[in-house]
């Protein structure tokens, strides 16, 4: 961003900021950080080199005595896509969508692009041995280890850092590892003089793939470097229900963060453009306008188009929101009252003429608030078990909202149907003679998006789908089977 | 010719009556018609009246003569075969029933939907039937200014100046091309306009207008125009000027209805493709040049126009060059966004070329040119479905008017291939209902399956079948 660009940005957030004080609804730690002329000290990574010496984390193998395994970072280099992350920047794809995007330079030397692909790169941020290379390493997630690096390899660590963590970030609080997937996998609005991580409708129609996070199926597929424990003992295995609760958080901290961003995307004076595309269901502009799936009937009579009950005044031809982060809001513990009401208000405003965008901000921002609060409590040590049958229940209660005819609606809840047979069985692999995990693995198979037959070219929208249909024949009867497990 | 006058002859038919009868319904219509037209400006009076006598010639009107300048079967024609008598009878259907009732609205009565279905003008409120769809004064005009008049043997010898005569002039192509586009296209001072909603709803997508190639399948109720140019290849002149009036009247629709002023953009105003595909891997849509991601105008209503740029600096270059760079700039500056003072220049600029082009010959060497000019642009890689169609009905029209209805083999062969790669086919016999699933299928799957690579081998094939 320019100079002035920034200028006129500073100046929006202080108006935004006074206005917000005004309405007296902005929390004091809101509006400090909105307000924060100067960026706070920043701690400095020391990079993956710095841990991978084989006495600390780049052991071979798994270290039987150790409480930690001792070969993380070996993990992470041959296993881990996020030792990847730099090298991607370099394929063709990004060469490619460095030209369409004007970036001026190639996209591993944009700090647009470093900021996930190998968040230390960026000048400032950058201690003497954190290397462009490193892509996304041990401090993306655990934190700059300037000043904690030393002091945790003493014996009285764990008593140390529960006084003052030193930047390291628990990763093992549900919550606070969330977010920090979230700050790269949903995206960040700038804070604290830092610009923010987005992957705007610009960026994807340049080829970047669309962010549409999921915690547990995520770090089901991450490698793991760590024994999950139970928050409550802090002892492995955790209990069965542990899948259900990550799946709680990740759903309420990934609709936080994705709700500030949307506060930061609506920003008015804002120097991007509005309505922000990417903050819509791909699906519901991008699709043929007639052809199979759910549009094989002509558009005059397509069911998709039918006025939906619950919400008489929509206008046909808007674009449908949060249907990624937000479809199963309703479902989380305590999440009605977190946000349904709110987030049918950010519904509204998203369509309204002219747009509120001021109003827009601070209902997204209100929101963000709830969901990041709801998911510290579901998170915390402290709190009652979140039971996978109580989920499935709500689940089977708002599925005909959810899957209205809908993709992204649809594959969350096949998302977190896979989350809940992974808390019924304690695992985070599904047993493969089950008739359960084939019906799932089938719903997969629809939910994918189709190949052309006969050429190269690969669909990144759901072509064929009638999803009305996949989640009457499917989903809904996967429901059923799970609660009677 | 006729020392009796019209008014007499018009009642030869009911001679048997009492003469003073006849006369005094003569002297009826005039007063009708002087009261309509002298007190409260022009009014419709309804295509019924049109109707009596443009049905069925007499055997006087043959013996006169009448018929060999006008058919008189028009309302004959225009009730039997073309469509345009069923705009209306189409908001009947279920399918336009559902369309209502997405939008909240009765479609066999709001305006939205009755000013193109039933000629509802601004100024004149509604005809006096809107079920007879679009008829015979939705194109030609009012007939309070011309009904009594257009009757008298004088009108044959009249020029056709519309601001003399109140009849639209719709043998000449700018104001038949303004005409058809009001509805084609939309005119926001007329209030035709379809936004966003309605298409979503179900209304049929508008985009894709050639003047000729639709003015040809439309059953001709004319005869040819007694004061054509023989040397002239009208087909070609009307491709051309009706490819730059449809610019114009593009450029005049996002000046009066720009797509953002709402605060939320009215995506009709953009081009429909550019959202509506679905994402696939690789895209010829990255490789075209902008910014990524944003919404695009439409190209299409801008392509015939770039002909009629090429075809005016044949005939008078020097005149067109500084016109061409001005409408590149006004262009530049305009985008479905609006821009006033942009467009305002934009549209003079076209007046400009529209005179020049009045002006150009249009005989078999313009139209060989012009066919290479459309094949050099159909090989274009940033070719969309919308451009590709336009260039597409352009080819076919002047290539029948320069080539005549048979053409050789190679070349009947790669038209063939062209239309159905495009869907260039267009529904018009009474039969054929637009929102009918088949035709709707034929059309989605062209634009579902399109591929610029493909349409610009077939336009090189075309290029090198054309006669050297």
């Amino acid at each position: 961003m320019t100079r002035i660009g920034r200028r006129m940005e500073s100046r929006a957030l202080l108006a935004a900021a006074i206005v917000l004080a005004l309405c007296g609804d902005g929390s004091p730690g809101e509006r400090g950080n909105e307000n924060a002329a100067a960026p706070a000290a920043r701690r400095l990574a020391v990079g993956v080199s710095s841990c991978s010496a084989q006495p600390c984390h780049g052991d071979v193998a798994r270290d039987a005595v150790w409480p930690i395994w001792g070969n993380e970072v070996t993990i992470w280099i041959a296993q881990d896509p996020h030792a990847q992350a730099y090298r991607t920047l370099s394929n063709e794809r990004s060469k490619k969508m460095a030209e369409r995007l004007k970036l001026g330079v190639p996209a591993n030397r944009s700090e647009r692009c470093l900021r996930c692909h190998s968040p230390f790169d960026v000048a400032t941020a950058r201690g003497r041995a954190a290397g462009l290379a490193d892509g996304v390493g041990c401090e993306a997630c655990h934190g700059a280890a300037q000043d904690w690096l030393a002091l945790h390899t003493r014996q009285d660590w764990p008593t140390l850092k529960a006084q003052d963590s030193h930047g390291m970030r628990d990763t093992r609080n549900l919550h606070a590892r969330t977010r920090a997937c979230a700050a790269c996998h949903v995206g960040t609005a700038p804070r604290d003089g830092e610009p923010g991580d987005d992957v705007d409708h610009d960026l994807i129609a340049a080829g970047h793939p669309p962010l549409k996070f999921e915690a547990t199926a995520y770090l089901a597929k991450m490698p793991k470097h760590w024994d999950e424990k139970d928050p409550r003992t802090g002892k492995a295995p955790p209990r069965p229900d542990f899948e259900a609760q990550a799946w709680a958080v990740g759903q309420a901290a990934s609709a936080a963060a994705a709700l500030d961003l949307l506060a930061y995307r609506a920003k008015p004076g804002q120097q991007k453009s509005w309505p922000e595309f990417a903050e819509y269901d791909c699906y519901s502009c991008h699709h043929q306008l007639y052809g199979t799936g759910r549009r094989a009937r002509p558009p005059s009579a397509s069911p998709g188009n039918e006025p939906e009950e619950d919400t008489a005044a929509k206008r046909p031809g808007l674009p449908t929101w949060g249907t990624w982060y937000l479809s199963l809001a309703e479902v989380l513990p305590g999440g009605g009252e977190a946000g349904s009401n709110s987030v049918a208000e950010i519904d509204r405003l998203m369509r309204a003429l002219p747009a509120d965008r001021q109003q827009l901000v601070h209902v997204a921002r209100e929101t963000a608030r709830r969901f990041d609060a709801s998911a510290q409590t579901l998170a915390a040590r402290a709190s009652p078990a979140v039971s996978a049958d109580d989920l499935l229940a709500r689940m089977k209660q708002q599925a005909p909202r959810i899957g209205r005819a809908n993709w992204d609606g649809e594959a969350q809840l096949y998302l977190a149907l896979v989350a809940m047979h992974y808390a019924k069985h304690g695992t985070q692999t599904l047993p493969s003679d089950d008739p359960l995990t084939r019906s799932l693995r089938s719903t997969r198979e629809e939910l994918m998006f189709p190949a052309s037959a006969d050429d190269e070219r690969r669909f990144d929208s759901p072509r064929d789908l009638d999803a009305a249909a996949a989640l009457r024949e499917r989903l809904l009867p996967e429901i059923e089977r799970l609660l009677k497990e | 010719m006729r020392p009796n006058g019209y008014v007499t002859r018009r009642c030869a038919p009911f001679a048997k009556l009492s003469r003073w009868a006849c006369r005094l319904a003569c002297l009826a219509t005039l007063c009708a018609w002087s009261a309509a037209s002298a007190d409260e400006g022009p009014a419709f009076l309804g295509a019924e009246r049109c109707i009596d006598c443009h049905t069925q010639p007499s055997p006087l009107r043959k013996e006169d003569g009448s018929t060999a300048r006008v058919t008189l079967t028009e309302a004959h024609t225009w009730l039997k075969i073309d469509k345009h008598s069923l705009a209306f009878r189409s908001l009947e259907s279920d399918d336009s029933k559902a369309i209502g009732k997405r939008l909240g609205i009765g479609v066999t009565r709001d305006r939205r939907c009755l000013s193109c279905h039933a000629g509802w003008s601004t100024e004149m409120g509604p005809p006096p039937r809107a079920d007879l769809g679009v008829s015979c004064e939705a194109c030609h005009g009012p007939s309070s200014l011309y009904d009594v008049p257009h009757t008298a043997p004088e009108w044959r010898n009249r020029t056709p100046d519309e601001a003399a005569t109140g009849m639209v002039d719709v043998r000449n192509p700018r104001r038949r091309a303004e005409q058809c586009l009001s509805c084609h296209l939309g005119n926001v001072a007329e209030e035709k306009v379809l936004t966003h909603d309605m298409y979503a709803a179900g209304h049929p997508p508008l985009a894709g207008f050639e003047l000729e190639s639709y003015a040809q399948v439309m059953p001709p109720h004319w005869r040819p125009s007694p004061i054509a140019r023989r040397d002239e290849l009208a087909d070609v002149k009307s491709v051309v000027i009706g490819g730059v009036v449809g610019w114009r009247e593009a450029v005049r629709l996002y000046r009066d209805r720009p797509a953002t002023a709402a605060g939320w953009p009215d995506f009709a105003r953009y081009d429909c493709s550019t959202c509506h595909h679905e994402l696939e891997r690789p895209s010829w849509r990255q490789e075209r040049a902008g910014r990524p991601g944003q919404l695009l105008a439409p190209v299409w209503p801008s392509v015939l126009a770039e002909l009629g740029l090429r075809h005016a600096a044949r005939c008078d270059g020097a005149a067109v060059r500084p016109l061409r760079r001005e409408v590149e700039q006004g262009l530049a500056a305009l985008g479905p966004a609006g821009g006033g003072a942009a467009a305002k220049g934009l549209l003079d600029r076209l007046d400009e070329l529209l005179k020049i082009l009045d002006g150009c010959t249009y005989d078999e060497a313009a139209a060989s040119a012009l066919l290479r000019d459309i094949c050099e642009w159909g090989q274009r890689r940033d070719l969309d479905f919308d451009s590709a169609r336009q260039l597409g009905w352009a080819f076919l029209v002047i290539d029948r008017a320069a080539n005549g209805e048979l053409p050789e083999q190679r070349r009947a062969d790669r038209l063939g291939e062209l239309r159905s790669v495009l869907s260039l086919r267009l529904p018009a016999t009474r039969e054929e209902e637009i929102l009918a699933p088949s035709h709707q299928r034929a059309m989605f799957d062209a634009i579902g399956a399109y591929q610029p690579s493909a349409v610009n081998a077939r336009f090189a094939a075309l290029a090198d079948a054309l006669a050297p």
